[in-house]
């Protein structure tokens, strides 16, 4: 009887308004927010410290596990969960014709698609190389497809290579460029010249597995149109946009100069090395870390004694470089020593050292002349290859995985692997593990793409590494 | 007062006049449960119909005919006596409780009160005093083992205040859930502030924690839905139902003063190894001096024996008594350039926790008469931990009173208000804020505890154990321990007011009409600091919670007896509203003025959170109870509720519930053996909803760069589809009472269906968002419950009255959703992760384990070290069993109460007990070896530790390996590192003397209790050295399936004083 009486009184109970509505998130998205969002992590790429580890750069001082290849998984959802998901949107949002209309105060739908998707590129081409298969065509359909399937490493630098050159082609410098770009203030011919720099490298990549397509997309790039300058991501003096090795330095010291780099650096008199490394704080001048030593070695060096990361590298707004002119010079030097384009090899393998020279502010006619005229970095075309090798890994400084890609493909410089590794087979890492929730939540895809590829360790060869 | 209540409807039945013969005989009336007078009492002359009932005071007096001898007292709910009248004239009489009459009333839903005979489902009643024999401050803590199906994940007593997360019947939801909390009908939050996911951080406690428990009279616990599907969608974890104590009239001036003291000390911490310094090897450092870079005055140094200052750990030189040049030798003051012998400090990390004192101290204040009744008590805790520098301070106010206006209408007032001030409160899990973090996982055995307390230079700078260099002082990875304590001690303030008021109408006996608005809600403020000039970055940083739930309710009371039958109706409404603000404020990049504690201080700008929350829940509720001769009883109930934060389509859900009761007894006639049977069968129903904003696309907003907003999309998909989740849950029960009810026991089997579960299921992050919310899976819980107390013995002045219980659980996940066989519900440090694994009891252990060769040995490689696989289980978190175990002694005026509670069974994983070795901390990674050598020893000198194991080959094999190199491999190989969470802890302790009435007569008091009390007396047993497994109570959401940095168990032992005036 009261139920009754309490239902009639309460006929209109499932009706709350808009009681519902997140008071704390927008509904409303706008699309120049999500492209500094997506931005914002090309940090956790260009400030990565395990790939510089592997490259052997940097070793660590005190705990020197990541320098021994201890962990194996590496997690990707970040990537695809953050920047990737919100170029997804983006491209979404503007290309649907009901939301298309509403998102152009963040630049027209075109500009907003192609840096989008050169963005998109950029990201995926990191991860590809640090996992080989990844899933890529079925990937960022949210709840579409819990599950999606992995794509090879060969379909997704082709497909790559295509989104690049399409993108260059789709941005429109006479519409609205985008807003919320921290990389190229809406410069949109800086990102026309960054998607085909980009296509540059990648094409180059895969030169030795698919010599053809890479030549093509290469010189196409090329005669595009490339980066004039170095592209570097603009870290603030504030500690919520701060250059990550700052963040590192705080509360702990422990990233000294390798012996690796500093053994090859020091006989050349690199004056990039005074910018690389910093004196002890025991007054010895630049004194390396011992690479990939176990802890208790480490621990018993004393921490006064040897250098850190040079400091002009680690101030709170030092900006870090994501693509620069001396990766495409040295490029540029291998394509001509190849023969794709009919320029002198040891004119762009100069420029390039010239080019790495200023980026880090020691060039001088005179050292430059110095430097590059030692046997050991005087250019030969016989030894082209190795020469290339050495000094674009010195060049890709703090660019760890760039600089472990190039050496993965040119196989130089000669780094031996940590003396006390940790994973099983002691060899330098040529690829990182998938996260195991794929392993455990996207089982099938998962194993589809280890049978591709291989076991899913730090030791199986990706697609484009044949040699 | 329901006594009270007796006498008052009794007074209208027994109208027995006497006559005035030969003899008057005269007495008082009392009860055995509290010695007050009893009211009502019918006083009768055997063979007569002579007779009389006792006044207010108990009193009475009649008329005793020639030839008759005997008296008969009796009174409902009593055990009737006869008195043979000898030569005195006056007879006292007490009377003592008859349990087989099972007239004992208790609190079921809504706060009604009914005859348990009636009740068909499993409510376990724990009386107030009965709660805590050492005044446990926190109710929760002291619910641990009182009540069957119930499990307590404490915390150490060295948090001062901190979470004590409770479970009923296992888990009955994915992500753990807690039961309801409602105090006089008023549901209250019991939110709990304290570090989530990886339990690193600072724990502020669960609301529930503001009850004071002196002000409760009883506690309720409805189990499973059966008894609290009434309570609707939060209930589906069970309620714990708390009634607080009213006024009523009795002795003395109604006043009682409650106090006590206690000494808090640290008691369980890992064995430590005594033999090897600070270090990684065992070579001493040596000073070079060099003039460079040295100052002159240091030359004199060259050649002096070091420490390695920079390492975190122990695997130095032997404590042999070396002169070498500690820390503190390098840093300004009278020991600069001090040589001193290397000797062990074995009671370094006990030395730097202080004794606590909790200081409790209760007064109250009641009365009552016919009109209306009302109790005010005032409590205040003031607590200084073992954590130097910690402080809690907690008052209470309450106040409850009601008022008949005319014999038709009654107003009733319920207030408390609670105010909690905390200091200090001490950080766990792996943080640098935890020095108990640094003691048992990164340091130095030979550090002197006393050299570091003096933690400040003359300069103000700071001074740590852990310097980079003899020219560098400043900490490497470690701040000063009491730097840590004393400079960054936060400071938190809550308070919180709950309550309610009704007006309540009678319109006929029959029937009664209840109003209710009710109110719970506190706002609580944390603001946590980093000390300029430590190793981290100063900080500062305020957050201001306001949490407030409203309830309007409106309650229909039917209660009438046909003859044989009896009908119990109620009808109800309510409107629940709920608001949350959260407003968080935190200083980044340092604070421009040094130890200048505010968010101006920001260098850059600061993090900001601004959140609030909005929510309604209408309902309707229902329920009839039919009774027949008293013998059996069938309830059932139904309520609809309706959810703003589900999708408009989906929002109004139905469920119901029905039990049955029948006491057979009353059908086999009852025995002297079997006194009483009753048997309980009930199904039921409860729906929940989901937290708001779960169902429509937003976006998350990040941190800016510079002027460019920054979005995202965020992590977990919206559903729109969303409907509710629903549990349903049978139960069967027995409830057999022997000798009189000198012996009971108690039976109950109950199986949850938890399906359709509401939960954020983990999805392959490649699809762009790592969770999606979905409705999917079951849950199935099952168990059975069993308690048994009574009198063991009585003789005479001696008496022993025991109570056992004990619960076993299983909480299986039978589903999740479709293809998906396994959901991650968290992962601890280093890989290793708590599941819901489909076909497994639910909290699966997943990690890296050793690999076994067919004849169970690990397979080594070989260097000696162990083979790993990845992805392997290793245990289950949940216990098989829980349960305690009260003793209660009487003799004369002494009372001694014992209490001991066990769990047995369930895994956790340890990183402190990781890290304790791979640092060289603990005690197994010293001494000798099977051959007898030091195990530190170089392997080539007969050192090392032996692994027996079979290499890959498949062939035995035995090698020693490096001890430090042993215990690094097995960072991360968790399987090594996961214990059993079995123990038995004898958790209070209390010997009590009543001073006689006759000591009292020259006093004020009527009553007065002095006790000594003692809590957490003795870990009896536990499967892991050092840590006691019944205080993993980090982490909000209470799963306790790691720790890391747990804090030490604390033992205390007090002295308690009660008075009544």
């Amino acid at each position: 009887m009261g139920l009754l009486a309490g239902s009639i009184l309460l006929t209109s109970c499932n009706d709350f308004g808009d009681l519902n509505t997140d008071p704390n998130r927008p509904s409303n998205p706008l699309t120049s927010g999500l492209l500094t969002g997506a931005q914002r992590s090309v940090s956790s790429v260009v400030g990565d410290a395990t790939s510089v580890l592997y490259a052997q750069q940097l070793s660590e001082k005190q705990y020197t596990e990541a320098s021994r290849y201890q962990t194996i998984y590496f997690n990707f959802n970040d990537f695809y969960s953050g920047p990737l998901m919100n170029l997804q949107r983006i491209i979404e949002l503007n290309t649907n014709e009901e939301t298309k209309g509403d998102v152009l105060s963040s630049g027209s739908n075109e500009n907003q698609i192609a840096v989008a998707r050169i963005l998109k590129a950029y990201f995926f081409a990191t991860l590809t190389d640090r996992w080989g298969e990844l899933p890529y065509t079925e990937a960022l359909k949210g709840e579409l497809d819990f599950s999606p399937a992995y794509d090879s490493q060969e379909f997704i630098y082709t497909d790559l290579l295509k989104e690049l050159k399409e993108a260059a082609a789709q941005i429109d410098p006479g519409t609205a460029a985008v807003e919320g770009d921290l990389l190229f203030d809406g410069n949109m011919e800086s990102w026309r010249r960054f998607a085909n720099s980009l296509r540059m490298i990648l094409a180059l990549r895969i030169s030795d597995v698919s010599p053809q397509a890479a030549q093509t997309n290469f010189t196409e790039a090329y005669s595009g149109g490339i980066l004039l300058t170095d592209f570097m991501y603009p870290y603030l003096g504030e500690a919520n946009n701060q250059n990550p090795w700052y963040g590192r330095y705080l509360t702990r010291v422990d990233y000294a100069i390798s012996d690796t780099m500093h053994d090859y650096m020091k006989p050349l008199n690199d004056p990039r090395l005074e910018v690389y490394a910093d004196t002890t704080a025991s007054g010895k001048g630049i004194v390396p870390m011992p690479y990939g030593i176990s802890n208790a070695e480490a621990g018993s060096i004393t921490n006064a004694d040897v250098s850190y990361l040079g400091m002009a590298m680690r101030e709170q707004g030092a900006e870090l470089p994501i693509l620069t002119t001396a990766q495409l010079e040295f490029s540029l030097a291998e394509a001509a020593l190849k023969g794709w384009i009919s320029e002198s090899a040891e004119d762009h393998y100069l420029k390039a050292i010239e080019s790495s020279f200023r980026q880090y502010g020691v060039y001088t006619q005179a050292g430059f002349d110095a430097f590059v005229a030692q046997p050991d970095v005087a250019w030969s075309d016989a030894a082209g290859i190795e020469k290339i090798g050495y000094q674009k890994w010195v060049a890709l400084f703090l660019q760890g995985f760039e600089a472990w890609a190039e050496w993965r493909r040119l196989d130089y410089p000669a780094l031996a692997p940590a003396t006390a590794a940790l994973n099983s087979s002691k060899e330098i890492p040529v690829r990182q593990a998938y996260p195991t929730t794929e392993r455990d939540i996207n089982t099938d895809n998962y194993l589809e793409a280890v049978s591709r590829q291989g076991e899913d360790g730090l030791d199986t060869k990706l697609w484009w590494d044949v040699k | 007062m329901k006594k009270v209540l007796l006498a008052a409807l009794l007074l209208g039945c027994f109208v027995q006049f006497t006559f005035a013969q030969d003899r008057t005989i005269s007495g008082t009336v009392s009860s055995s449960e509290d010695g007050g007078p009893l009211p009502g009492v019918s006083v009768l002359v055997k063979g007569t119909t002579l007779g009389t009932i006792t006044g207010i005071d108990g009193e009475y007096s009649i008329s005793l005919p020639e030839g008759k001898n005997i008296i008969q007292f009796s009174f409902v709910g009593m055990v009737s006596q006869e008195v043979v009248v000898a030569e005195s004239n006056v007879i006292d009489v007490t009377l003592d409780p008859d349990v087989k009459a099972l007239n004992e009333v208790i609190v079921t839903a809504l706060g009604v009160s009914r005859d348990e005979r009636s009740v068909g489902s499993s409510i376990q009643s724990v009386d107030g005093d009965k709660l805590s024999a050492v005044r446990e401050p926190n109710l929760v803590g002291s619910l641990a083992g009182k009540v069957a199906g119930v499990q307590v994940i404490g915390s150490s007593g060295a948090a001062l205040g901190g979470t004590q997360n409770i479970r009923l019947r296992g888990i009955n939801s994915l992500g753990g859930g807690s039961p309801l909390f409602v105090v006089d009908g008023t549901p209250i939050a019991n939110n709990s502030f304290s570090p989530d996911n990886d339990g690193a951080g600072r724990d502020y406690g669960n609301l529930a924690s503001d009850i004071n428990p002196d002000d409760i009279e009883s506690v309720s616990v409805l189990k499973g839905p059966t008894a609290a599907a009434l309570y609707g969608n939060r209930a589906a974890n069970g309620v714990i139902l708390i009634t607080t104590k009213k006024g009523n009239k009795k002795k003395g001036l109604g006043v009682d003063i409650n106090q006590s003291t206690s000494f808090e000390n640290v008691y369980i911490l890992p064995n430590y190894q005594n033999e090897y310094a600070g270090g990684y090897t065992q070579d001493f450092l040596t000073f070079n001096y060099d003039p460079a870079i040295h100052p002159e005055s240091w030359s004199s140094f060259d050649g002096q024996k070091m420490l390695n200052y920079a390492a975190d750990e122990s695997w130095g030189p032997r404590m042999d008594g070396t002169p070498v040049r500690h820390w503190d030798s390098w840093l300004p003051g009278e020991q600069f350039g001090e040589l001193r012998p290397l000797v062990a400090q074995p009671d370094n990390v006990r030395d730097f926790f202080d004794t606590g004192i909790t200081v409790n101290t209760g007064v109250s204040f009641s009365g009552g008469n016919d009109e209306g009744n009302f109790r005010i008590s005032a409590n205040n805790i003031s607590q200084k931990g073992v954590m130097p520098g910690s402080e809690l301070t907690k008052n209470n106010l309450s106040f409850n009173g009601s008022q008949k206006f005319t014999d038709k209408l009654n107003v009733g007032i319920n207030f408390n208000y609670t105010g909690t001030e905390g200091l200090g409160r001490p950080a766990s899990g792996y943080t640098g804020r935890n020095p108990t973090n640094s003691f048992n996982q990164w340091f130095q055995r030979q550090i002197d505890m006393d050299r570091l307390r003096q933690y400040k230079n003359p300069d103000g700078t700071y001074r740590s154990w852990n310097i980079r260099s003899p020219l560098d002082a400043r900490p490497l990875y470690w701040d000063n321990p009491f730097y840590e304590a004393l400079e960054n001690a936060p400071e938190d303030r809550r308070d919180r007011v709950y309550g309610n008021i009704s007006v309540g109408y009678q319109f006929t006996p029959e029937f009664k009409v209840t109003g209710f608005v009710r109110s719970d809600f506190y706002n609580q403020k944390i603001e946590d600091r980093i000390a300029s000039g430590g190793l981290d970055l100063d900080f500062y940083g305020v957050s201001q919670r306001f949490g407030k739930e409203d309830n309007y309710e409106i309650l229909l009371q039917y209660d009438k007896t046909f003859g044989n039958l009896s009908l119990s109706a109620t009808a109800g409404g309510n409107i629940r509203k709920n608001i949350y603000s959260y407003l968080y404020e935190g200083t980044v990049g340092g604070l421009s003025v040094p130890n200048f504690y505010n968010i101006d201080a920001s260098v850059d700008r600061p993090t900001t959170d601004s959140y609030k929350q909005n929510k309604t829940v209408r309902s309707v509720y229902g329920s009839a109870s039919l009774g027949y001769q008293n013998t059996i009883f069938l309830d059932a109930t139904l309520r609809n509720d309706w959810s703003s934060s589900l999708p408009v389509a989906n929002n109004s859900y139905l469920y119901p519930s029905i039990a049955t009761s029948f006491v057979f007894t009353e059908l086999m006639g009852s025995s002297d053996f079997l006194s009483f049977g009753k048997l309980r069968l009930s199904y039921a129903q409860v729906g929940s909803d989901i937290d708001p904003y779960e169902i429509a696309q937003v976006y998350e907003v990040g941190t800016p760069y510079g002027s460019f907003p920054n979005l995202g999309v965020p992590n977990t998909s919206p559903n729109p589809n969303l409907k509710p989740a629903l549990s349903s849950s049978y139960e069967a029960g027995l409830d057999l009472r022997f000798w009189n009810g000198k012996l009971n026991l108690d039976m109950t089997y109950y199986r949850n269906n938890n399906k359709d579960q509401i939960m954020t299921l983990t999805v392959p992050g490649s699809s762009g968002v790592t969770g999606a919310i979905v409705n999917a899976g079951n849950i199935r819980s099952e168990g059975f419950e069993v308690s048994l107390n009574g009198t063991v013995l009585e003789k005479g002045n001696f008496s022993w009255d025991m109570a056992l219980n004990a619960a076993r659980n299983t909480s299986e996940v039978v589903e999740l959703a479709a293809g998906i066989d396994n959901r991650q519900l968290q992962s601890a440090y280093w890989g290793m992760t708590l599941n819901a694994k489909v076909g497994q009891p639910w909290g699966t252990l997943i990690g890296t384990g050793f690999q076994y060769a067919e004849n169970g040995k690990p397979v080594i490689d070989e260097d000696g070290f162990y083979v790993q696989q990845t992805n392997k289980e290793l245990g289950t978190t949940l216990p098989k069993f829980t349960g305690g175990f009260n003793n209660t002694f009487r003799y004369k005026n002494w009372d001694l109460t014992a209490f001991i509670e066990f769990q047995g069974g369930g895994q956790f994983y340890s990183v402190t007990k990781m890290f304790n070795n791979y640092s060289g901390l603990g005690e197994e990674t010293a001494g000798l070896n099977d051959k007898g050598n030091p195990v530190r020893d170089a392997v080539a000198d007969g050192g090392g530790v032996r692994v027996d194991g079979v290499l890959e080959d498949g062939t035995d094999a035995t090698i020693y390996v490096d001890a430090y190199d042993y215990y690094s491999s097995l960072f991360g190989m968790h399987e090594r590192w996961i214990y059993d969470a079995s123990y038995v802890k004898f958790r209070e302790l209390r010997l009590g003397y009543s001073l006689p009435a006759s000591l009292l007569t020259k006093t004020p008091f009527h009553t007065a209790n002095i006790a000594l009390i003692a809590k957490n007396l003795w870990l009896i047993h536990s499967n892991v050295e050092g840590l006691d497994p019944s205080e993993f109570g980090v982490g909000a959401n209470g799963y306790a399936y790691f720790e890391s940095g747990q804090l030490p168990g604390v033992r205390s032992f007090g002295f308690n004083i009660k008075l009544g005036l």
